[in-house]
This record gives structure tokens, sequence and C-alpha cells, in this order.
């Protein structure tokens, strides 16, 4: 398809990207758009340095790449280069949503479906501004480099974010809910959880009481549990910053404890849903990373280059935001793993504590933040009243050693909005989850 | 039938910066193109990546009316303006000689840091024009240098920050940064320090405390009750001495157009949000402003084939100081270096949880602070606790202002 040289590694990553966006804002038609995007990302090595270029127009690929290597320096010796040769040459075709691609849906039917759920926003007189967006994306990638790989592959996401301002009196609150699929039938008929996740917002907002800030034990719903895993361990497993840093590589060995014995995390591309990655951007195959076992470090995310520098297994993990920037390290499906713990042991172990249950955002480093949206008070094991709490956080490494009871029942979530962000790369899709999380102390304010 | 044409182009050069060596050089360059249309309450969008004619978007355009997107039709009329930078802050041939000199001097300057980091040099130009005559031009240039260091022997992705958007550079500014960063090393390995609980006046970048409340600006929340300062418009909401705009002004906004998506021109281009204290505007559009009846802020921002919504562009903060000694005196202050994300209630209680600090004494960093959380109530923290805000930061080389509010530090 391309004309490729062999004195330098080279690839080309397209993508056609198909999206909608119907949106109402306080009853009235804001948006109803469908975009068609072509893009494509070349990328040259010549063994010293990256040479990255992109371009709307297909037709002009093979004059970018030929310009990069214009640019590169000849080197013969490329397929012995230690990251050209962890390349994978896959060539594959995995298209699994040619049958009900977002593509052939009609607009109106989209835009039908979103109206369905307006009369939702207006069901209390405490429901102001109310805002819905119907959101779908539809992906065809193909990946080509200069060692023969060529492999095709499809994405697809959709869903639906409610939104309405709750005020009475002096109170107000920001509620919302998001139903994401892969799927455009699986948004339908979900009416009475839309219904009952507002429900539970007006209730949380006519109720809701301040805390002391301090440390308290804590339980993470499994929305909450997904983030904090995501945040919390996923980003120090992916492996880019341990590149030129031989003190980290010994201290980050594999089979040091990290965490409590009971937690597992993994990381998978595999799993239908925002984080769906069959292939990565370098065209790597995803496969099932665990990133700790048993409170163990059992793996970590890898690109070609940080997969060579550490000698490690490629694991499908180089991942870029769209076709104008470089793959580099990131999550796809983070999630941790069951324990054994019914729900109701899980919450009978705490005296005086907090129950977060969906969550607005959050974000990690040394330490990680979680900001809630709902979130309950437990006495003696039971959920009492609505709480207003602006973040939770912690050290990572500490949380990790806190975590004490796992629930048996691990829920993944799917995202159409938002997404993770890295450097200057955001937001990228990624989907995460797991059981409820109990940890005995976290700051909370 | 009223139109408006929209063009807008970039070129972005990064070069990325990995154990203080450029490893990689990447090249984007995009022309994105805009045609609405409005007839009878409605508009019709269409855009294109990429040269596509007008008259083709136009028929398109046409075509998206029958969607039905009730749009009010008032086109600013007659204004012909072009502000043409056209000289770029860095050539693009001197660009990785230029990089690799920098990325090796900081990395011998700091020896216990391993230096990641990028440069980026961008040019952006565009054009407006509407039916009523309206003609408008711009073109910029930017150069942003930014560094994402750790302790060799920390398990961290990052320890520490540094960013500088420069409009000139040269051996100077280079020295500036270089000693910057060095600073920001030896403060990094220097005394640590745990400061006692309390309230201290604190260091921030305006957007880590101002983009907290930016929601609270837009028009949707501010009629729906929803906004922490609904119903506020044209009342002192925050100290005197603060004045906050939506900035496309050329000289300090270097990537933005002067004109808004909707082409219209704020005053020196800055919106001003807040002044001297007063709410005097919410954040409009075209649409916005005639269905809740409240003043255009002409801040809009619209993707390449939607209709105009709210953007932030850029942000603008008048200062009150020269530099932080002089607004200061001999007090201590926090400077607030890297939170871990933060929020804020519905009541305006915002909690910043901290992880990197330093104490600050006459301008000069002194000491790295341990790990804390920073709260406090964003009415107060921007009216009776606000204490002003620097033209000048800590570091040399960036050119833009920091904020100083008096916040309470909780040891976490």
């Amino acid at each position: 398809m391309f004309t490729f040289r062999q004195d330098s590694y080279a690839d080309v990553r397209i993508e056609d990207r198909f999206s909608t966006n119907v949106a109402y804002m306080n009853g009235m038609l804001k948006e109803i758009k469908e975009r068609r995007e072509q893009r494509a990302f070349i990328r040259v090595f010549d063994g010293k340095m990256w040479y990255y270029a992109s371009t709307t127009d297909i037709a002009d690929v093979q004059k970018k790449l030929d310009g990069l290597y214009a640019q590169a320096k000849s080197n013969p010796k490329i397929a012995r280069n230690a990251t050209v040769k962890r390349f994978q040459v896959n060539v594959d075709k995995k298209m699994v949503f040619t049958e009900d691609s977002v593509r052939n849906i009609p607009l109106a039917e989209k835009k039908a479906l979103l109206e369905s759920y307006l009369p939702i926003l207006s069901t209390s007189p405490l429901m102001a501004m109310p805002s819905a967006t119907y959101l779908d994306r539809n992906s065809v990638f193909s990946f080509y480099s200069s060692k023969g790989a060529a492999v095709e592959y499809d994405y697809q996401t959709c869903g639906i974010v409610l939104a309405c301002t709750l005020a009475e009196g002096e109170k107000f609150f920001q509620a919302h809910h998001q139903i994401g699929n892969v799927r455009f039938s699986a948004l339908k008929r979900r009416g009475k959880e839309i219904k009952a996740a507002f429900d539970e917002q007006i209730e949380c907002m006519q109720n809701e009481v301040a805390i002391t800030p301090g440390e308290y034990p804590v339980i993470l719903s499994p929305e909450a549990a997904g983030i904090f895993a995501h945040e919390s361990f996923g980003h120090k497993s992916e492996a880019d910053f341990m590149l030129a840093d031989e003190g980290i590589r010994r201290e980050w060995q594999i089979g040091k404890t990290v965490a409590s014995p009971l937690l597992s995390i993994v990381d998978c591309g595999k799993s239908l849903g925002s984080g769906y990655v069959p292939y990565d951007d370098e065209g790597t195959k995803a496969r099932k990373n665990y990133l700790i076992k048993k409170g163990v470090l059992a793996g970590r995310l890898h690109s070609g280059a940080t997969s060579a520098y550490l000698k490690e297994k490629m694991t499908g993990n180089a991942r870029a935001v769209n076709c104008t920037f470089e793959p580099i390290v990131r999550m796809t499906n983070t999630y941790i793993e069951a324990g054994e713990s019914t729900i109701e042991e899980l919450f009978a172990g705490v005296k005086f504590g907090y129950y977060i249950k969906s969550v607005k955002h959050g974000s990690g480093m040394s330490k990680f933040t979680i900001a809630p949206n709902v979130a309950y008070e437990i006495v003696d094991g039971k959920i009492t009243r609505p709480v207003k709490i602006s973040v939770i956080t912690g050290d990572v490494f500490t949380t990790l050693g806190l975590i004490d009871g796992l629930s048996d029942k691990v829920e993944f979530m799917s995202f159409v909005s938002g997404g993770c962000g890295k450097n200057e790369q955001h937001p990228l899709p990624v989907g995460f989850g797991g059981p409820h999380v109990r940890i005995s102390k976290m700051f909370a304010q | 039938m009223e139109k408006e044409y929209l063009q807008n182009k970039s070129n972005v050069i990064t070069l990325n910066i990995t154990d203080g060596k450029v490893d990689s050089y990447r090249e984007k360059e995009e022309t994105q193109s805009t045609v609405r249309v409005y007839e009878d309450g409605k508009i019709g969008v269409a855009g294109a990546l990429g040269d596509v004619s007008a008259a083709e978007l136009e028929a398109q355009a046409v075509e998206k009316l029958a969607g039905g997107i009730p749009y009010p039709c008032k086109l600013n009329a007659g204004v012909k303006k072009s502000v043409l930078r056209t000289r770029p802050v860095v050539e693009d041939k001197n660009l990785i000689p230029a990089t690799k000199r920098l990325a090796k001097k900081v990395a011998a300057a700091c020896p216990r840091f391993l230096v990641n980091g990028k440069t980026q040099a961008s040019t952006s130009s565009g054009c407006y024009q509407n039916s009523q005559g309206t003609e408008l031009k711009f073109e910029n240039h930017a150069f942003q240098v930014f560094f994402q260091v750790k302790d060799k022997d920390s398990s961290n992705i990052a320890d520490a920050y540094y960013g500088a958007s420069v409009s000139r550079y040269g051996k100077k500014t280079e020295e500036k940064i270089v000693s910057d960063v060095k600073m920001l090393h030896d403060a990094f390995f220097g005394e640590k320090i745990t400061l006692p609980n309390g309230k201290y006046p604190m260091i921030v970048a305006p957007y880590d405390l101002l983009g907290q409340i930016f929601k609270d600006l837009i028009a949707e929340y501010y009629v729906s009750g929803g906004s922490l300062f609904s119903g506020k418009l044209g009342d002192k909401i925050f100290n005197e001495k603060l004045s906050i705009a939506v900035d496309r002004n050329p000289k300090t906004n270097r990537s933005a157009a002067f004109y808004d998506a909707e082409g219209e021109i704020a005053a020196n281009s800055r919106a001003f949000l807040i002044e001297d204290g007063v709410f005097k505007r919410v954040l409009t559009t075209k649409n916005t402003s005639a269905m809740f009846g409240l003043p255009l802020s002409k801040t809009s921002a619209a993707a390449y084939d939607g209709v105009p919504s709210i953007g932030l562009p850029g942000l603008y903060v008048k200062s009150t100081a020269p530099d932080l000694a002089t607004l200061l005196g001999e007090e201590k202050a926090v400077l607030i270096a890297i939170t871990s994300g933060g929020d804020i209630t519905t009541e305006g209680v915002v909690g910043m949880p901290v992880q990197l600090a330093f104490l600050v004494e006459n301008g000069k960093i002194v000491a790295r602070v341990s790990d804390f959380s920073a709260s406090g109530n964003v009415k107060e923290m921007l009216g009776e606790d606000f204490v002003g805000v620097s033209k000048k930061d800590v570091f040399d080389a960036p050119e833009d202002e920091v904020m100083v509010v008096r916040m309470n530090l909780i040891n976490s």
C-alpha cells in the first residue's frame, strides 16, 4: 500500500472516524451533526530519532512519509534495533461492528432516542436547565509497517449523557447520569435506571451534610474502585516513567510486594467497551496484563521502546488519542479483580466511615484524588445519610496497603464522554471497573 | 440568508525531550473551514478539514438548516481588521539545535533530575468573513517550553513541572529557563519543612483556582440557579483588586484569534467577567445571550463543524504588583507547584491536595514544604482572603501572572 524503505523503520496509522452529536439544552435543540474525519499518522525511526507527521488527506500519506525519510538518517542496521525488533508483524482484519455500526443508524432514530429520555429531566420542580446529549463514534483503524504488519479493526462507542441543575432555596447540585455501550440497541429502555439515578441525586441535594475533614474508613463503589485502580496504580504501571532510569528499574522489580495481598489489578484491551484496543497503535495485539497479583507487582504496560528498554514482553498499550499524536504508554480497560466478601460483609466492617458511590473525576501521581458526586455516611455498617465531600485523597502506596476487603462481584464501566489525560493527550477513551473495595483509612475533606 | 465563513490554520512543531536528549520531532499542519448560514431563526453549519471551497460548504450548510436548530442571526457588521504578527518566536530551522542545547544545559544543571519535556513552536492564522461586510484576519506565533522532571530515585511518573510560554527566545531566555529549572531542582532537593496547620498566603497559577469556578460563569448555569453566583450579575462579589478576563489579546494570548468564533471583538480583545471585584459578564454566545436576555460576552468558541458554544482560549488576570516581593512584603507564602486534582463543593469549598509546594520569602524559594491539603471557600479566597496578582512568577522566564490568596493548610 505504501512504499517503505528498508534503511529505517516506518509505520502508518489511519483512522476513518464517524461520529454523531445531538444535544438539547433547556428543551431546545442545540446541536445535531454527523462528522466523518480521516486522518493518518506517519512515523519514521532511524534508530536515534523518531520523526512524526500527520495529515487529513490520505492521498498525501506517501508524500509525508517521504518527507520524514528525508529528515531521518539512513540506518541499514535498523532491523537489529532493540525497539524495532520488538514490533509485531500482525496481519489481521478484526471487524466486530460492521453489522450494527452506528454509521448505519439514521440520525432521526438517534435524535428520537434522546428525546425519549428528555421528560425524565422535568419530573421534579427542583430540576432546572436540563441538558441531554447523544454521542457515538465508529472508527475503522488500519496499520501498516515497514516490517510487513497490516492490521485493520474497528471500534465503537455510543451513549447518552443527561444532566440538570437541582436547586432548592440556597441548595443546589449538578446532577448527571451517563449510559454508555458499544451497541446502539443497549441504549434503549433505560428510562427506569436514569430516573432512579436522578431521584437519588435529588435526595442527596436535599439532605447531604458537610463532613469534618479527616481520615476515615472508606468503601468505594465499583465505579470509584475502577477510577481508584486507574489513578492509583494504573498510571504507575505505565513503563515510560522508567525509561533511562536504572535506579527505578532496580526498585520496581517484578515480584515486589506493593499492596494488600487481597488486591489484583488487571489491564486488558481485549474486552469490548470504551477501552477496547484489539491492536495498539504500534500494531501490537492485546493481551491480559496483571499489574498487581495478590499484592505483588506482576507486570507493567509497554510500548515498543519501554518493552525493549526493560526487556519485557509487549503488552499492547501504545496508544494515541488520535492520529495527530504519537502513541505513548496508556491504559485500556483497567479493573480490580473480585474478592470473597459479600457487600453486606464489607459494610459490616465499618463503624463510622464513608461510601463513595459515584464520582465526578479523579487524578493521580504519588497521591491520587477522587472527587465524589454521590457519597454517604456509614454508621455501624449501615448507610445513613448523604454527605458532601469535595475530595478523598491518599498516598498511592500507603492506600494500596490499606485495602482490607473486596466484594465478590466485578462491574465494568464504559463511557461515551471524558477519558484519561496524559501529557498533551486528552481525552483517551478507557474503561475501568472493579468490585466494592474497602480501605481502612483515607483522607476526606 | 446571512452567511459566515471562517478558516483556521495551525502549524505546530513539537520536539520531545527524554533524559535530556531530543528524541522525536513531530509536525502537524491542519486547516479547518466553516460556513454558517442563517434563515428564519435557524442555523446551518458545515465544516471540513483541509482546503474545501466555500461554495461547497455553503451548499452543505444550507442543507443543514433542515436540522432545525434555533439560533438568532445578529452578525457583526462592517468591521475590517487584521492583526498579523508574522515573526516566529523561533525560526523552524533553529528549533532542533535550540532545543538540543536547552535540554543539554538543563540536564547538566540538574544532575539529580531525569529531564523530560517538550518544546513547541506554533503558528496560528485564520480569517472570519460575513455577509454584513465584516472581514477579520489574524496570524500569531507562540513558543512554549515544558519540562516534566523527576528525581532519578523516585518511583513517581513525574515529581515537578516547569513551563514557560515566551514571546522572545534567545540566549538570555535560554539562560533564564536553565536557571529556573536549576532553582526548582535545588529547592526540590533542599530543606523540607512541615508548616503548622493554619491559613497562609498561597501562590497559585490563576487557572488552577479560577478553573474551579469557570462553569459557574456560564450563562446556562447562571440562569438555572446552579451557579455559585446566580442572581449576582452587576454585584461586587470579589475583592476590588480582582479583575478577570477571557483573553484573546495577541500580546498575551499568542495562539488565539483576537476575535471570537462569532466574529465579535471585545474591547482590547479581553472580555472582563470580573472587573474591580464586580461581576460584569456571564459567558454567553449570541444564542444564550438572546435566550436569557444577558449581555453578549464576545467569548464564543466553536468546533469547525459545530454550532457556537462557550470557550476559554486564555485567561487574563490583572496584576496588582510587579513582583511577589512587592505584593507580599516580608510575609512568607506557599507556592503551590503541583496539586493532585481538586474540586469544589456546591457551597464553594475548594479542596486541593498539594503534592509539591515551596516556601517563598521576598519572592524567592527558601524551602520545600511537606505535602498538605489546601482548602478554603472560593468566595472568601477571592474576597477578603485575596492578596493580589503578581506580574512576575517566582521563576524568571514565564511571562504569566500568578495569584496570591489565603487558604487553609491542613497537613494530611
